[in-house]
């Protein structure tokens, strides 16, 4: 029978309010939790008010991260910190973290997955956003785990600094890491994963990239192509990048070891160099993908959300949700402007009174389907829920 | 305040709409521009592409389909198609496809799906009904393909009956080929242009015993002998530069077993379309049986017919076939033959020569050797053979023919001894004639003797009697080369002795003169030796005297007008060289060539012809050397080279021990009266106390009755023979008790005496005539001497 409460504070961040908002948390579950998760701001006493977290819920089994946003079952929130908690006797929890995560995410993520148990059926992953590569730490992972166990989670941000992201493993205030908790025992879990971005215009070949750089798209540089796309408002890259993802045609099976039949992955700009005629993407861009520019609105994005937490309702089938967990993309943030708390809202009207904790994310990772590999997206609304 | 605050708000947030609708639509018209123009260059392109595929259509030389893919209905056909099946082009458009494709290819509607679901292409065999009825065979090629908007299914249909024919018809006749190569005696096969086996007919397994899977992928040269190989490898290469036929051609391969096996070959080219040569096709045919007849016709006639031993052996010396001839030499059945070695008939010591002639006949060679073999009695017949190696019944073996030597030794031997006696002729006449001139001397010197002594001329006398002896010594010398020429051929080889050559020619000088000298007729010849010192060297006197003889007379034969024959001996770095140099007529040079050849000679009946081939024959035998030297009309000079000996050792005077200062006591019995009263005269006034008995009875009764120092016995008498008494005398001496007294044998037998019967019989030493006095004198006193050191050593 599986439990779960969340809380959130505004406040000052100290060890005494750390040690406040824990002891909220274990009087609205009635009990110390198994496992908790904290997403917050980046703000000062972090460390501290971590400390005060982790010493009032008495679990070792705190993550969580730095964001641009917070979620939680009172909706959306900026530069707070929500913290939940997981009361479940019969899943069993691992907690494990590595550093060094931008040195080689792939080895970093081999690193990590060694120090799960086999047994374990389901992990959460919270990575640098500015550090780290995402896909790369994903394929690591997956060496170790196999291209079938889900992952999910998001890259850890910092608001719209771009400065520092921090991730949480029990008491330890991590940066340029990588941390995962891994769920084995008797659970449930529903995943669902939508974006309300639809590609337009004519698809193009990516004929020169290289990592998260494209060059090159149907011979032409990059930039040249975004140029023509956005007219005037090519100035405003890479913002308005954001407000049009790339959308990689080929499935999410470019970014992993495995072929998989997806629509697209959306990737999102995050700059741009003139001189190159290069843009940067917040994921990998595969040379070779076949990719279309993408459009959507506000009402799309949130359309795109519900059906996420429909898919993974539906996934859970008949079991109790117990606790859903939102990793949605900044980009979305950005876009849906003043809806942005309308998605909290979508969200927990399709829940219902399910616990709800989440971030806005600098990338999601999520599989795109049920069984296959799980991939980096950008601008995208994630959802995982246990029962 | 919070109206205004709610409607600047409001304001605010349309203003985001319309800027984020504006940018919208500005970027959407982008990309609709950018669509649109991509869509006329798609246009364009698919214009292209339809005029291309138009053309292709109705003029490609094959059928083109274009069917509806869900139900099969023929949309578009080509030209071709129309003219291919003899149907009209509105028969065909609207048909079925499967209307046109034989109803045995169940799988057609299978194939379809495939293609659907597959994509790609497709290709397939398919037999189409023609209007007419007829049908052919097609290699159908499927695809999608858009046609005029639509998911179509083309079908491209290349007709192949022709081809199947062909290859039908291919297949049946290597078929029928097949059928009758495996049941062929001969083994067909065929090869690739390097000549490696690509088929083999079980033909192989019977001539060679492999199988066909182990011939092919070998080469033509596979199993032959290694001498053959390169040979065939080189025709081969010949033949197939020239793309020629072969016909008839023998070579040889090893059976699995072993066995050599005869093969003749023929083969011919084979062509491909281009009428390039990749590879020939033939047959081996097994012939061995007939080579193996042939061959053993050929030895049959030899067998039979020849009258000499002829034999086949392996190469283990085994007997594998023996001629009659064989049986009766050597005294065996054939079958005790056939189970016999060669190496159990050879005679001693011919092992080796048996071995040696092995291995050259192994290596190929055709050899002819001597060797003895002995019979089944233990006779050893000399035998000359000759031998090759030959194949018999497959098997590598050793073919001989022999002759016996055995009458051809006797010639040689009759030749050598008829030679020999015609020496001995020659020089029985020579010591004849110098005979009855010494008898002229001693007959002369003994009158002059008693004149002079008569007349008390005691000096002159003695000059006279000196004569004597020099002539008794002259004699004995001629009796001794008589002796020693007459026993040649049984003195054992230690008596090899080293001498003095030189000696030799003054001796053969001295017996030639009757030839050369004094003659009332005779040219004048100058006959000399010149030498600084003895020349010594070994072998048997005699015959280099008789080849030093045998010169002399042909070179004063060369000079019937006289002249002069020079001997001159020399020696230089170990060899002795004696040259025999006339001033005659010379050789001529056509007769230079055949001098040593046996019974050639330029002096018609009267000589043997064997003189020189005799004398060439005993230098051989002294390890030396005869040479010609000639200048025809000016003489000829021919040169013995004989190896060099040391000196013989003198031996020395045994110096007297003591001076005895008494007589010696010495009984002579013989029944010559002369030569007792001889020897007491020369023997009077000296210390010998000598005392004679003319018989050996008289001579054991005077021994009983006085006491002697040495007994001197003349070998043979009238009563008893000097063995006799000395064993008489042994006896006498055993029965007193008495030291023997020395007994000395005297005869004119020079022969080897058994030193066991000199023993047996008490005979010290043997005395052969005729002896000096002085050695006489010598040898008593010498006696005498030894018995006085065995009475002081006792």
């Amino acid at each position: 029978m599986l439990k779960a409460a969340t809380v959130t504070w505004v406040n000052k961040f100290s060890l005494g309010n750390g040690e406040r908002l824990g002891r909220q948390l274990v009087e609205e579950l009635g009990s110390l939790p198994d496992a908790c998760w904290l997403f917050c701001a980046r703000r000062e006493g972090l460390q501290s008010f971590l400390k005060g977290v982790a010493k009032a819920v008495e679990t070792p089994y705190l993550i969580g991260c730095t964001t641009d946003g917070e979620i939680a079952g009172d909706g959306f929130h900026q530069d707070s910190a929500v913290l939940a908690g997981l009361v479940a006797p019969q899943v069993d929890f691992h907690l494990c973290w590595e550093g060094n995560l931008g040195a080689d995410g792939e080895d970093t993520g081999r690193r990590l997955a060694r120090q799960l148990p086999g047994g374990v059926r389901y992990v959460q992953l919270f990575s640098d956003g500015l550090t780290g590569n995402g896909c790369a730490l994903l394929r690591g992972m997956q060496d170790e785990l196999g291209p079938t166990l889900p992952i999910s989670g998001g890259t850890a941000a910092d608001g719209e600094r771009f400065q520092l992201t921090c991730q949480f493993a029990g008491n330890r205030l991590l940066t340029n890491a990588a941390v995962a908790l891994g769920f084995s025992g008797d659970f449930h879990l529903g995943l669902g994963v939508n974006s309300g971005w639809s590609p337009v215009g004519i698809g193009k070949k990516v004929t020169r990239a290289r990592g998260q750089f494209l060059y090159e798209l149907d011979g032409e540089p990059a930039l040249e192509v975004y140029r023509r796309f956005l007219g005037k408002h090519a100035e405003k890259l890479p913002a308005v990048g954001v407000e049009y993802p790339l959308a990689l045609m080929d499935g999410a099976s470019l970014c992993t070891h495995q072929e998989l039949d997806y629509p697209y992955l959306l990737r999102a700009t995050m700059a741009v160099n003139p001189e190159e005629g290069s843009i940067q993407f917040a994921g990998e861009i595969p040379q070779g993908a076949l990719v279309h520019l993408t459009c959507g609105d506000s009402q799309s994005l949130l359309q795109a959300t519900e059906i996420a937490v429909r898919q993974a309702l539906g996934e859970l089938g008949g079991t109790k949700p117990a606790l859903a967990f939102a990793f949605c993309c900044m980009a979305r943030r950005i876009l849906l402007g003043r809806h942005t708390r309308e998605e909290a809202q979508r969200i927990m009207m399709e829940l219902g009174p399910v616990p709800l904790i989440g971030f806005y994310t600098y990338g999601e990772f999520s599989p795109a389907q049920q069984g296959t590999p799980s991939v980096l997206h950008n601008e995208t609304a994630t959802l995982a829920i246990i029962g | 305040m919070p109206e205004r605050v709610s409607s600047q708000q409001q304001l605010i947030a349309l203003q985001e709409m319309l800027s984020v609708s504006e940018r919208k639509s500005d970027i959407l018209t982008n990309l609709l521009k950018e669509a649109s123009t991509e869509f006329e260059r798609s246009l364009e392109r698919v214009k292209v592409s339809e005029a291309n595929f138009r053309t292709i259509f109705e003029n490609a030389p094959e059928a083109i389909f274009i069917l509806d893919r869900h139900n099969h209905q023929i949309l578009d056909c080509n030209p071709f198609t129309i003219a291919w099946l003899g149907y009209a082009r509105d028969e065909l458009v609207g048909m079925s496809y499967e209307n046109l494709v034989e109803s045995r290819d169940q799988d057609l509607a299978a194939s379809i799906r495939a293609l659907h679901s597959q994509g790609g292409v497709q290709i397939i065999d398919r037999r189409f009904r023609k209007k007419d009825g007829t049908l052919v065979d097609a290699e159908v090629t499927g695809t999608t393909v858009t046609y005029h908007g639509r998911e179509t299914l083309m079908a491209l249909a290349r007709d192949i009956t022709e081809r199947k024919r062909a290859q039908e018809a291919l297949v049946a006749s290597e078929q029928r080929f097949r059928d009758i190569a495996a049941h062929l005696l001969d083994w067909i096969w065929e090869t690739d242009q390097d000549w490696v086996y690509t088929y083999s007919s079980p033909g192989v397994d019977k001539i060679l015993g492999y199988s066909p899977v182990e011939i092919v992928g070998t080469t033509m040269w596979h199993g032959m002998p290694a001498e053959d190989k390169a040979e065939m490898a080189a025709l081969l290469s010949d033949i197939m530069d020239q793309s020629a036929s072969f016909r008839l051609y023998e070579s040889r391969r090893y059976h699995r077993n072993g066995t050599l096996v005869h093969l003749e070959s023929s083969g011919a080219p084979i062509l491909d379309w281009y009428g390039n040569v990749v590879g020939y096709r033939g047959s081996h045919r097994d012939v061995t049986s007939r080579k193996q007849l042939e061959e053993f016709s050929r030895y049959k006639e030899l067998f039979e017919n020849v009258t000499d031993p002829v034999f086949i052996l392996d190469f283990r010396g085994g007997f594998l076939e023996v001629n009659d001839v064989s049986l009766g030499i050597f005294g065996y059945s054939r079958e005790e033959l056939l189970q016999m070695r060669i190496l159990n008939l050879v005679g001693p010591g011919q092992r080796e020569v048996l071995l040696g002639s092995g291995l050259k006949i192994q290596a190929g060679e055709t050899i002819q050797f001597e060797l003895d073999m002995k019979n089944r009695g233990g006779d050893i017949i000399p035998f000359e053979f000759h031998a090759r190696p030959i194949l018999y019944k497959g098997r590598e073996a050793i073919l001989s023919v022999g002759r016996n030597l055995s009458a051809r030794k006797k010639l040689e031997q009759t030749l050598v001894m008829t030679e020999r006696v015609a020496a001995v002729g020659e020089m029985a006449s020579g010591i004849a004639h110098n005979f009855n001139n010494v008898l002229q001397m001693i007959a002369a010197a003994a009158d002059a003797a008693a004149a002079k002594l008569a007349s008390g001329r005691m000096r002159e006398s003695l000059e006279a009697i000196y004569r004597i002896q020099d002539a008794c010594q002259r004699a004995s010398e001629v009796v001794r080369r008589i002796k020693d020429f007459t026993h040649a051929d049984l003195a054992p080889e230690e008596l090899h002795e080293a001498f003095d050559i030189n000696e030799l020619v003054r001796e053969a000088i001295a017996l030639t003169q009757p030839l050369w000298k004094n003659r009332p007729d005779a040219p004048k010849y100058e006959v000399k030796l010149v030498s600084s010192g003895p020349r010594y060297v070994r072998g048997r006197p005699s015959e280099i005297y008789e080849v030093i003889v045998n010169l002399i007379k042909n070179a004063l034969e060369a000079m019937p007008q006289g002249g002069r024959l020079t001997m001159t001996s020399s020696q230089k770095a170990g060899k002795v060289y004696l040259e025999v140099k006339d001033t005659g007529q010379g050789i001529s040079p056509k007769n230079l060539p055949r001098l040593f050849e046996p019974f050639f000679t330029t002096k018609g009946v009267q000589s043997s012809g064997l003189g020189l081939a005799s004398s060439y024959g005993i230098i051989k035998r002294h390890q030396g050397e005869i040479w010609v030297d000639n200048a025809p009309n000016r003489g000829a000079a021919f040169t013995l080279v004989l190896p060099r000996a040391a000196a013989p050792r003198k031996v020395e005077a045994q110096p007297k021990l003591h001076d005895r200062g008494g007589r010696i006591r010495f009984l002579m019995i013989d029944d010559e009266v002369n030569l007792l009263k001889a020897m007491e005269m020369y023997f009077d006034g000296t210390e010998i106390e000598i005392v004679t008995c003319s018989s050996a009875m008289s001579g054991i009764a005077a021994y009983q009755q006085g006491s002697f120092d040495v007994v001197l016995c003349d070998l043979g008498m009238n009563d008893l023979s000097g063995w006799e008494v000395a064993r008489h005398l042994k006896h006498l001496s055993q029965e007193q008790g008495l030291v023997k007294t020395p007994f000395l044998l005297y005869t004119g037998w020079d022969q080897p005496f058994d030193p066991q019967t000199l023993e047996e019989h008490g005979v010290d030493r043997v005395v052969i005539k005729p002896v000096s006095c002085e050695k006489l004198l010598g040898l008593l006193q010498e006696l005498a001497q030894l018995e006085i050191l065995s009475q002081v050593q006792g």
